[in-house]
């Protein structure tokens, strides 16, 4: 699935078999990447209604998770500097336990504390993001907010109109140093997922030779160290001996 | 008993002669043997019994006392002519019950006395070449000697006989077998004598006449000479020894292997993919106490009781280029330093039998122990707590060991017990026997039957270092349990010239739960190794083969695969071998190694010491030679060529989701230096590199960086106390 920076799906492939559900997903890794690598990104995030929650009421602020994402990488431009995010390094931010899977370790910035708060159904920014729209959806609207921007967004805002997905799976396009789009991929796995998107999108900026293709090593979000030795945020990871019939390994090393 | 001398006068001799007479029948005397016998022997009381008497009359006299006085009469009371000095041979001609006449160089005759009034005789008297000495009875003929007739009777001599039961030794018809002082050189020391001053030494026992001579000093430091410290002398009672043995392992060893990039994190930029770079080095140093306390008689026979204790002190230090490869958190970086303190045994052992005057001995030895299965350590090498019985009959050439053992969990990062942790749910049961010398002198042979049972169903135990080992991160990961029994038949020992060593195994079991299949399934695997080498001159020349079975279909009800239960294998070059002494990764297959660190099967474990036994493996076939050259006593060189295979690389495609990995897994190639400074191993140096040049199969499991050649080099300092 390839998208624009607006989120708007420029095209769509599907192998016979996926399920329906991939589309959806695909798209909302697409929409994601090319969120969280826009320059806008924490504006729109900033101007975006807290999340009201039903039992027991309580708020939980958008903008609020810009200042923790903020503080975390311990920059205060983040999310508006142009660094490049896939879905992994989304998702690595996204997680109960930072760094993954080390219990005790706090959360990542764009989740909810663990055991206090945190669950698969109370998982931080990504249903923040559409609770309200949910809200309103079950006959329970939140009363007193603002018109949406996108009244057809689950999230409001025209750039996640399906909100967001935070694991691995799709990588912003860009032609040289300028943000035009990504591509997200829904498959067998994580570490596939990547590889279809990020070896795609390189190898199809070599076959179309105009310009377009991953984000330079540079501004990639694989440069960002935010916690100290050993928190390096991953962008990419492809699996071993990905392809039939060959032994041929590292296929993304170098891209 | 004086009788008037006229009157008695023509008494006296036949009284000398019958009081006189003694066993040794004298034939003139027609006394019945038996009244001779008779004859009540009378010896005063702390005197020393007579010598026999001379078939010729003549004696060999050597003088024992330091002097004797020559008297002019056969009577003490005499004038004393002069004086012989100890270690004075003469002859004497004569004998009169305790007298001995003798000539001195000027031509005097003399008589010097036996032992009148002494319990040690004044010299020694040989009763010539011509005795003949009958038992009571025989006819021997015998002059009697003769009798001065101006002896007085008051001064007789005293009444002699030897005790009639005194037994001789003679040869039949031939002469008795006397033992004979032999000459004595005046310069020598005398020997003992009760009676004069003692000049003796106390000594506490007779581990200490060394020290009490004054001839050695021991020194606390010198294990080579009687040392205390090392059980050469009792230090309570007059059994109990103390021996102390300490040992200091110093090892730097730097390697590349294939490294995976940590999973959440990596260390570096534009770790794009699955394998990072493989440098790796490590550091240890362990320092090893043994305390043994035992009670008996050192080399001269098996201690009826010890007590030993092992601590064993450990610091390592390791550095990888990636993260999350040495501990599970990737914040702890590259670099991991740890200790630990481990004992290693802690045991009771009771010698409750002697069976055989050859101290053939049946033993129960209790609590934390070192125990090898066989005798190179392929089925389980380890120092677990239990119970063993274990002796030796027909002078040590039948051996047997029965036992149970609990296995202890280990510290990871240095491969020692763990008694902080709780004991595993794994039991030991062994039963063996060693028959020595079997078909040739020289070698051994062992049947064995060990089962294991396993229950370590709990979840999610994870390591030190915070890894998942129980269950093994490994097909669906969910915790299952096994009961295996090994029937195994091992040979060590020598042919001629030809060194072997052999051992097969047969595994048969139930795993409750096979990781792929999700049901409970057989196993049935073998193991067969065979390593035979010949000396030429200096040169030691060894050749090996060795087969682990694998596991062809990991989906069906049977699980092939062989794996030991703690292999520690002394086999094709095992220390200097990349193969054997590596844990080589397997990286993108589940939370396990491909092979254990000191393992030569393929065994797919999440930790070799740590994991439980996994039977579905590709299993290993392993083809070498090795020399070791002794070039000088100081000098060692060894090279070990040996060429890998699986035995079956299904399982392999399976985990990694590749098709027809190749069966060829590659070359090890290594080379090794020993030092010994001092000759002896107190002092060892080693120092060794080792290649694994991948095969095919191997090649497709990595990449091409860190794939295609893996290589070791190690130093290690060994000092022994």
């Amino acid at each position: 699935m390839v998208v624009d920076t607006n989120g708007d799906i420029l095209g769509l492939t599907r192998t016979p078999d996926a399920p329906v559900f991939g589309t959806d997903v695909a798209v909302q890794k697409a929409r994601t990447a090319a969120f969280f690598s826009n320059v806008n990104a924490a504006a729109v995030l900033a101007a975006l209604p807290a999340a009201s929650y039903l039992t027991p009421p309580a708020t939980s602020s958008i903008a609020g998770y810009v200042t923790a994402m903020r503080t975390f990488l311990g920059d205060p431009t983040a999310l508006a500097n142009g660094i490049a995010y896939s879905n992994r390094s989304v998702g690595n931010l996204a997680r109960p336990f930072f760094p993954d899977g080390i219990e005790g370790t706090a959360n990542g910035p764009l989740s909810k504390p663990f055991p206090a708060q945190w669950s698969p159904f109370n998982d931080g920014l990504q249903l923040d993001l559409i609770f309200n729209v949910l809200r309103a959806s079950v006959g329970a609207p939140v009363p007193g907010l603002p018109p949406p921007l996108d009244p057809s967004s689950c999230t409001g805002d025209p750039r996640l109109k399906n909100g967001i997905q935070i694991f691995p799976g799709s990588f912003p396009i860009y032609r040289g140093p300028t943000l035009i789009g990504a591509v997200g991929v829904s498959g067998d796995g994580i570490d596939q997922d990547d590889m279809i998107s990020f070896l795609g999108l390189a190898n199809a900026g070599k076959a179309l030779g105009t310009g377009i293709g991953n984000a330079v090593p540079a501004i990639r979000a694989d440069t960002l160290v935010p916690q100290g030795e050993g928190t390096r945020l991953r962008y990419v990871n492809c699996p071993q001996a990905p392809f039939n019939d060959s032994t041929e390994q590292n296929v993304c090393a170098g891209l | 008993m004086s009788a008037p001398a006229c009157s008695r006068r023509w008494l006296a001799p036949i009284a000398a002669l019958v009081l006189s007479g003694s066993l040794y029948a004298v034939a003139q005397v027609p006394q019945v043997p038996q009244a001779q016998k008779s004859a009540a022997p009378v010896v005063k009381r702390g005197e020393a019994a007579p010598p026999p008497q001379s078939v010729d009359g003549r004696y060999g006299i050597q003088v024992l006392a330091s002097t004797v006085n020559v008297h002019a009469e056969a009577t003490s009371g005499s004038a004393v002519l002069a004086e012989l000095q100890q270690g004075a041979r003469l002859e004497a001609d004569q004998r009169r019950g305790n007298w001995y006449r003798i000539h001195l160089a000027d031509g005097r005759s003399g008589w010097i006395d036996y032992a009148v009034g002494k319990s040690n005789p004044n010299f020694a008297v040989d009763a010539g070449t011509s005795i003949a000495r009958g038992r009571p009875g025989s006819e021997v003929g015998v002059p009697a000697p003769p009798v001065d007739a101006h002896a007085d009777a008051a001064s007789a001599p005293a009444p002699e006989a030897l005790p009639d039961d005194r037994i001789l030794l003679q040869r039949p018809m031939g002469r008795p077998l006397e033992a004979i002082i032999p000459a004595i050189d005046p310069s020598q020391v005398p020997p003992p004598s009760p009676l004069l001053p003692r000049e003796t030494v106390p000594v506490p026992d007779r581990w200490r006449i060394v020290d009490q001579l004054g001839i050695v000093n021991q020194r606390v430091f010198d294990p080579y000479n009687p040392n205390t410290l090392k059980g050469d002398r009792p230090v309570f009672g007059e059994d109990w020894f103390f021996n102390l043995g300490v040992i200091s392992d110093t090892l730097f060893e730097a390697r590349k292997l294939p490294t995976p990039i940590g999973a959440q994190s990596s260390q570096d930029p534009q770790a794009n993919d699955q394998f990072g770079r493989g440098r790796q080095s490590t550091f240890a140093q362990n320092l090893i106490v043994s305390l043994s306390l035992l009670k008996g008689s050192t080399t001269f026979k098996p201690p009826e009781l010890e007590f030993r204790f092992v601590p064993v002190l450990n610091y390592n230090v390791s550095k990888v280029e990636e993260v999350r490869a040495l501990r599970i958190d990737p914040r702890s970086g590259t670099r991991r330093t740890d200790h630990f303190a481990a004992i290693q045994e802690a045991f009771v052992d009771y010698e409750y039998n002697i069976a055989s005057e050859y101290f053939d001995f049946d033993d129960i030895r209790v609590g934390i122990q070192p125990f090898i299965s066989d005798f190179r350590g392929f089925l389980f090498q380890d120092q677990p707590v239990g119970i063993r019985f274990f002796g030796s009959r027909e002078s040590n050439r039948w051996q047997y060991n029965l036992a149970w053992f609990r296995r202890i969990d280990k510290d990871t990062n240095s491969g020692l017990n763990d008694i902080g942790k709780p004991l595993r749910k794994d039991d030991v049961f062994v039963a063996n026997l060693f028959r020595q010398d079997f078909l040739v002198p020289g070698f051994t042979l062992q049947g064995t039957v060990i089962h294991n049972i396993n229950r370590e169903t709990a979840e999610a135990f994870l390591d030190n270092n915070g890894f998942q080992i129980r269950p093994a991160i490994f097909g669906d990961a969910r915790p299952h349990k096994y009961n295996v029994t090994y029937l195994g038949a091992s040979g060590d020992g020598h042919f001629g010239r030809w060194n072997t060593t052999a051992s097969l195994y047969y595994a048969a079991g139930r795993d409750d739960r096979n990781p792929f299949s999700q049901q409970p399934a057989d196993i049935s695997a073998f193991y067969g190794v065979g390593e035979v080498s010949r000396d030429f001159d200096w040169i030691r020349v060894r050749g090996t083969a060795l087969y682990a079975s694998g596991d062809k279909n990991p989906y069906d009800g049977k699980e092939t695969g062989f794996d030991a239960i703690l292999e520690n294998p002394q086999i094709a070059g095992a220390d200097t071998s990349f193969w054997i002494r590596q844990a080589v990764p397997l990286i993108g297959g589940g939370g396990v190694a491909l092979s254990g660190r000191n393992g030569v099967l393929a065994s797919l474990r999440s930790s070799k010491d740590q994991g439980q036994s996994n039977f579905t493996n590709p299993g290993v076939a392993l083809i070498g030679i090795g020399a070791d050259f002794d070039i000088s006593p100081r000098w060692r060189v060894i090279g070990n060529l040996n060429q890998l295979w699986f035995a079956n690389t299904t399982v392999l495609s399976v985990l990694r989701n590749q098709g027809n990995i190749d069966r060829n897994l590659g070359t090890d190639i290594s080379a090794a230096v020993q030092y010994r400074p001092l000759f002896t191993q107190n002092i060892v140096l080693n120092a060794s590199a080792a290649a694994l040049i991948a095969g095919k199969g191997l090649k497709q499991l990595y990449d091409a960086d860190s794939g295609k050649t893996q290589y070791s080099i190690l130093f290690n300092v060994l000092l022994t106390f």
